[in-house]
């Protein structure tokens, strides 16, 4: 039985190039390595909102793949996409606020959470996310559900790491005072 | 500043789930769908998002309802470069062409007619004309702030429905300036112009002079003379004559006499007793300085002196008061009579033609 061969994922430098050169291999591959964190994030901003979610997605790739050869480098390709997924949420949230104007579209027409595939605690937890305001929303799925650092959230977000920092301060007071009947109790089951 | 999260709430927060795209395929073909889709497509989709802002609404519709007005009016008042011509009678020559059935005259063309021969000309798209026996007139241009006719000789009646100041007929003397109405203009071979307003009022100028004729008056210009003095249409022969000689600076004391004779009194009808006033309102000073109190008090035996207006002023031919005068005496849509709506609209047409 010889050994089994894993190939070796390819580099996101070497991605970036083939989409600067329209490549559709590299954009397929820029696609199935981003498109469920792009889809997730713009999901949590829109509130569960899966039909806007995909749409964002789809926004976010197309401008990706069309800006891509005057894509200098100067960021991390991951934090450029964030930039755009992040400016694509806004532009979508502000759409559909001047849209609400008109008495449609509620804030969730598809929610996804099924109870099937999340808690109780979950459900609280992201529903708390869901009513911070959009900017504040962002940075705490940018901080935590996608681990990035304050000077990346930064980047992304045009803005700079001590307005990141207060953010997420507040934030956190927020999320403090919606989640606290839930913090003991579940610490308590989790030991 | 260094931002604390209760532990817990990290966790939970770190471990939400990554949603995963429904169905993959079906989204990257649409971003290939789109991403390769032609320039036309990509700005039709941009049109067909939802509208913006309800202020963006109101705003295009009212641009879309002035600028509709706007191409409306200007449609309107525009007029065809060749307006049409019809014989009425014998063979109107147009251009050096004889007329057998219809025709246009263009820029710069003669409209002749000879002794047998009559026909209607088209005003550009504000009124119509009748181009009577023994006429020439030539078309000078159909602008949309001014259309403007030469009549050479010959007798012109025209019937024009437009804003004031843009239909305009030259005669070797005079000009008349269309003010909203209806009016007949006679040249003889002389040249003296002869105008008579059926209908609204046209103003008449000769050289720097310009009086306003309203409906009712007759209005003549002789070469080398003044504009006379207007005269209700149903004066006399022998009174006409006599005036004339008053205008000519060439009458005989009995000819005020016989003018003064002519004129309706204050049991007259109103309309009567202004075509009146007009003509001894134009004679205060004309007439020679000893008999202008007489023709005066005639004057306002007819219509009284209105504010700010003295006997004294009058007969010293003050031009505040005469103008004050000819306000009162000249009730059309130009001055006052109307309300303030109509006033401003005249004033922005004229501030706009000019």
């Amino acid at each position: 039985m010889g050994n089994v061969r894993v190939a070796e994922p390819t580099p996101e430098t070497d991605i970036l190039e083939g989409c600067r050169r329209g490549d559709p291999e590299a954009q397929r591959q820029l696609f199935e390595r981003y498109r469920d964190r792009v889809f997730s994030i713009a999901l949590r901003f829109l509130k569960g909102d899966e039909a806007a979610a995909l749409d964002v997605t789809q926004d976010v790739f197309v401008k990706v793949f069309r800006a891509a050869p005057s894509f200098r480098g100067e960021a991390q390709l991951a934090t450029w996409l964030y930039r755009v997924v992040a400016n694509a949420c806004t532009d979508e949230f502000r759409r559909r606020r001047r849209t609400r104007f008109f008495g449609d579209l509620p804030d969730a027409i598809h929610p996804t959470t099924s109870p099937d595939r999340t808690s109780d605690v979950r459900t609280d937890v992201a529903a708390a996310v869901e009513r911070l305001s959009p900017t504040m929303r962002l940075t705490v799925l940018l901080r935590y559900f996608e681990d990035l650092p304050y000077h990346e959230i930064a980047r992304a977000m045009q803005c700079t790491a001590g307005t990141v920092a207060s953010r997420l301060h507040r934030a956190h007071a927020i999320l403090a005072r919606e989640l606290g009947h839930l913090t003991s109790a579940a610490a308590d089951v989790e030991e | 500043m260094k931002p604390t999260l209760d532990p817990w709430v990290e966790r939970q927060l770190r471990h939400l789930p990554t949603e995963r795209v429904p169905d993959p395929d079906a989204l990257w073909d649409a971003i290939q769908t789109e991403l390769h889709a032609p320039r036309e497509r990509r700005r039709g989709s941009l049109w067909r998002r939802p509208v913006r802002s309800p202020l963006l609404v109101a705003a295009a519709a009212m641009l879309a309802v002035v600028s509709g007005a706007a191409v409306a009016a200007v449609r309107m008042y525009t007029p065809p470069t060749r307006w049409a011509v019809v014989p009425l009678a014998g063979a109107p020559v147009v251009g050096g062409r004889t007329l057998a059935d219809s025709g246009a005259l263009a820029e710069g063309e003669w409209l002749e007619t000879d002794g047998r021969s009559r026909a209607t000309l088209a005003l550009g798209r504000i009124g119509t004309a009748l181009v009577g026996p023994d006429s020439r007139v030539r078309l000078e241009r159909t602008g949309l702030t001014e259309q403007r006719l030469t009549l050479a000789r010959g007798s012109f009646h025209a019937a024009v429905s437009a804003p004031p100041r843009i239909f305009v007929v030259e005669t070797p003397v005079a000009r008349a300036t269309d003010l909203g109405c209806a009016y007949t203009l006679d040249v003889d071979s002389t040249g003296t112009s002869r105008l008579r307003v059926i209908a609204g009022s046209v103003e008449l100028r000769h050289g720097n002079a310009t009086t306003i004729v309203p409906m009712g008056l007759i209005a003549e210009v002789g070469v080398g003379g003044r504009i006379g003095t207007p005269y209700a249409k149903e004066l006399s022969p022998v009174a006409r004559e006599a005036l004339h000689r008053i205008d000519a600076d060439s009458a005989r004391p009995a000819d005020l006499d016989v003018v003064l004779g002519a004129m309706y009194g204050p049991d007259d009808h109103p309309t009567f007793r202004r075509r009146s006033a007009i003509t001894l309102w134009h004679l205060v000073g004309r007439v020679p300085p000893t008999r202008q109190a007489e023709v005066y008090d005639r004057l306002t035996a007819l219509v009284p002196e209105p504010p700010g207006v003295t006997r004294e002023g009058m007969l010293a031919l003050d031009r505040q008061m005469e103008e004050r005068w000819r306000e009162t005496l000249y009730p059309s849509w130009s001055d006052g009579g109307r309300t303030w709506v109509t006033r401003l609209g005249r004033r922005l047409w004229e501030w706009a033609v000019r």
